[in-house]
């Protein structure tokens, strides 16, 4: 097992982040395949259970104390899932194998540092887990960190109830959609 | 409804717009299909249709128009962007902005209009042997569409994430200029990046593309061209596909439209990778290389005074001051602009998380953003990057970033900051995953010193996607002619950003519309 994963992380660098997830599946093949969970959740196009619990568990801390936040959190799940739904099978084949690998049992630890269930995480967890990604020698995790970031921040920001807290008085009126 | 839709009019008075995605009706075979409705597929259109051509315009992006622009950030990525705005090189390191719908990046572009500058038309003419890149021979095509787009240099006052360039240069004793923009009757909204929803900008959607409707031409939008029908040196047909709800991917009906001549619209990447799916003869390897992006590096500075990027012309002020490639060519030339300041691109761009992000969101309306783009491709190892297919047939680019280009973006971080201080900043912070802001010119060189200069760490971005299909006289070293035609194939023309042979040096849309307005102009020549 352990041998298996430290492979894993040394033939990051050479195979990405779907070559990582190959390997490991030689290695624990019979557990990856059991995983039922690959469809995305019920009100969701792209976001699976897997991937709105570890969101769920990272949002805040990567969105901070902004005041709107703690009702919305529902609202920036919607946008990540709707900016992934329209992006590219590139790009959310890469976001999978990202929210995979970060959630899945076998590579979690070795690859976040962080060897709990993400429910239960606390601030510090998600604190460290971020400046490992951020950095990392290996360009796939910093590409992960850059990633998860920025997709948060561009789904909460691009949401009207953000907007009042940061002086951003938001578009004309005349021009809002009424939709 | 503010201003009137002058698109869905001209569809009520009985244009011939289709959408790929439902059922088609029976077409003939046409003149010339040209595929993609941007910068290059909609002046060749307007060009084609008025000499009697009976044309097809075929466009991957959906249609979107005035009424339906809101000004909303994700609704424009989402809808209107290649990728959904997501859309990066293959090691993510930069990002890329591009418009993927009808009028192509022009209908969310941010109306900067320069003219190529003489100093890249001589290397396009000294050493790619394109007989008519100088200033002489282009100056009156440039006119002509300086007129058509009404161009004119930016006559209100800039907003004040754009006066920070002027005060800051004007301190420091450096160049600046005014941009200017390609607007009818501006409202100064600020929006150009989600779409003129007052259909002030003369973007494609409302020029070129009316006039060529008027005149009979087919527009079929929401529809992928996925490959060339080529036999021997003609191109027969394109073998096009409808595309999803969400414009991931075509997976609707299938159709081969008949042609007799085919032009290649759809822009740096999108056309190196469909001549790449099609197979089309590359006898010497060149094919998507020498694909260029004008690098983005950005500095971010905090002001005592309102900013307020948000609103306003996005752009209205630049500096060339760097913008020449140094004769010891350690580094590349770069042109300073700023970026228009909405909340979703800006706390993207602001990195970081948790409370330092939203610190610094807290100070949108004091914060300025200045960028640098790098002229690339005029240094023999900086030749841009690689256009590749995916094993599902859709593009990616490679681009590999070279000593002199980190140096670069070390020296124009530095004098990025050094403006934005001149122009009374209190903080300046370089956009860097380790970097946070410094309070002082001195603090700022030693951040510099010790920031790494790798991928994923300096953030980098781009809008401009050039080349990939350069043109030459030379056929081993280029993928078309200096006149547009494939070297290869009799019948097939590129008349886009990408046959440019390096990057521009400056915002590229003009330089796509004026080199295609005289090669569409010759063609329908030909044709007529």
């Amino acid at each position: 097992m352990s041998h298996n994963l430290a492979i894993t992380r040394r033939r990051f660098l050479q195979f990405g982040i779907g070559g990582a997830i190959l390997l490991t599946t030689a290695g624990t093949g019979a557990r990856w395949f059991q995983r039922s969970r690959r469809q995305a959740l019920s009100g969701y196009q792209q976001l699976r259970t897997q991937d709105i619990a570890f969101l769920t568990a990272v949002l805040p801390s990567i969105i901070g104390n902004h005041p709107q936040f703690t009702g919305h959190l529902n609202t920036t799940l919607a946008q990540i899932d709707r900016l992934l739904h329209h992006s590219s099978p590139t790009k959310q084949t890469e976001l999978r194998d990202l929210f995979d690998l970060i959630t899945f049992k076998a590579t979690q630890g070795p690859v976040t540092g962080y060897w709990g269930d993400w429910t239960t995480a606390t601030p510090a967890d998600i604190q460290q887990f971020l400046l490992r990604w951020r950095d990392s020698r290996v360009a796939l995790l910093r590409f992960g960190y850059q990633g998860l970031c920025q997709l948060c921040h561009m789904a909460w920001y691009g949401s009207e109830p953000a907007w009042a807290a940061i002086g951003y008085p938001g578009p004309p009126p005349l021009f809002r959609s009424h939709t | 409804m503010p201003v009137p839709d002058i698109f869905r009019q001209g569809m009520r008075r009985g244009w011939q717009v289709y959408d790929g995605s439902q059922p088609l009706p029976a077409l003939p075979r046409f003149d010339v299909i040209i595929i993609g409705s941007g910068a290059g597929g909609g002046t060749a259109a307007e060009i084609l249709a008025l000499a009697g051509l009976r044309i097809a315009i075929i466009e991957e992006g959906s249609l979107k128009t005035s009424s339906d622009f809101h000004n909303d950030e994700i609704k424009a990525y989402t809808e209107m962007y290649q990728e959904g705005a997501l859309r990066t090189t293959k090691d993510g390191s930069i990002s890329i902005l591009q418009g993927r719908t009808v009028g192509g990046t022009t209908t969310v572009n941010w109306t900067s209009s320069f003219r190529t500058p003489a100093s890249t038309l001589a290397v396009w003419e000294n050493d790619f042997g394109i007989d008519y890149a100088n200033t002489q021979a282009m100056t009156p095509w440039f006119e002509q569409i300086e007129q058509r787009l009404n161009v004119q240099r930016w006559g209100m006052a800039p907003n004040a994430n754009n006066d920070v360039i002027r005060l800051g240069c004007e301190q420091l004793g450096w160049g600046w200029d005014i941009i200017p923009r390609n607007v009818t009757g501006c409202w100064n909204l600020g929006y150009c990046g989600t779409g003129c929803p007052v259909n002030a900008k003369q973007s494609m959607l409302v020029t070129t593309l009316p006039t060529a409707l008027e005149n009979h031409a087919v527009l079929i939008h929401s529809m992928r061209a996925e490959k060339l029908e080529i036999r021997g040196d003609k191109v027969e047909g394109v073998h096009v596909r409808g595309m999803n709800a969400s414009l991931t991917l075509s997976d609707g009906a299938r159709s081969l439209l008949l042609a007799d001549h085919v032009i290649c619209a759809g822009g740096s990447i999108n056309t190196p990778a469909l001549l790449l799916r099609s197979r089309a003869p590359d006898p010497y390897q060149l094919l998507g290389s020498r694909t260029f992006l004008h690098p983005v590096c950005m500095t971010a500075a905090q002001f005592e005074r309102a900013i307020d990027g948000f609103y306003g012309a996005p752009q209205s002020v630049y500096s060339d001051h760097f913008n020449e490639t140094p004769a010891n060519q350690e580094r590349l030339g770069y042109k300073l602009e700023v970026p228009p300041m909405q909340p979703s691109v800006v706390a993207a761009l602001l990195g970081s998380w948790g409370n330092e992000n939203w610190l610094r969101m807290q100070q949108l309306g004091q914060t300025n953003i200045m960028l640098a783009l790098m002229r690339d491709g005029f240094l023999p190892d900086c030749a841009g990057g690689q256009v590749e297919l995916r094993s599902n047939g859709d593009a990616t680019l490679d681009y590999p970033f070279h000593l002199a280009m980190w140096r670069t973006v070390r020296e124009a971080l530095w004098h990025m900051g050094q403006i934005q201080f001149a122009a009374g900043a209190t903080k300046v912070m370089p956009l860097h995953t380790s970097a946070d802001y410094v309070s002082s010119p001195q603090a700022l060189a030693k951040l510099l010193d010790q920031l790494a200069y790798e991928p994923l760490r300096v953030r980098l971005s781009s809008a401009h996607v050039m080349g990939g299909c350069r043109m030459g006289s030379d056929p081993k070293n280029s993928v078309t002619r200096p006149d547009g035609r494939h070297q290869q194939l009799q019948n097939c023309w590129v008349f886009d950003g990408s046959i440019f042979p390096t990057s521009v040096g400056a915002n590229p849309q003009l330089s796509i519309y004026a080199f295609v307005a005289k090669l569409a102009t010759d063609l329908s020549r030909q044709l007529a």
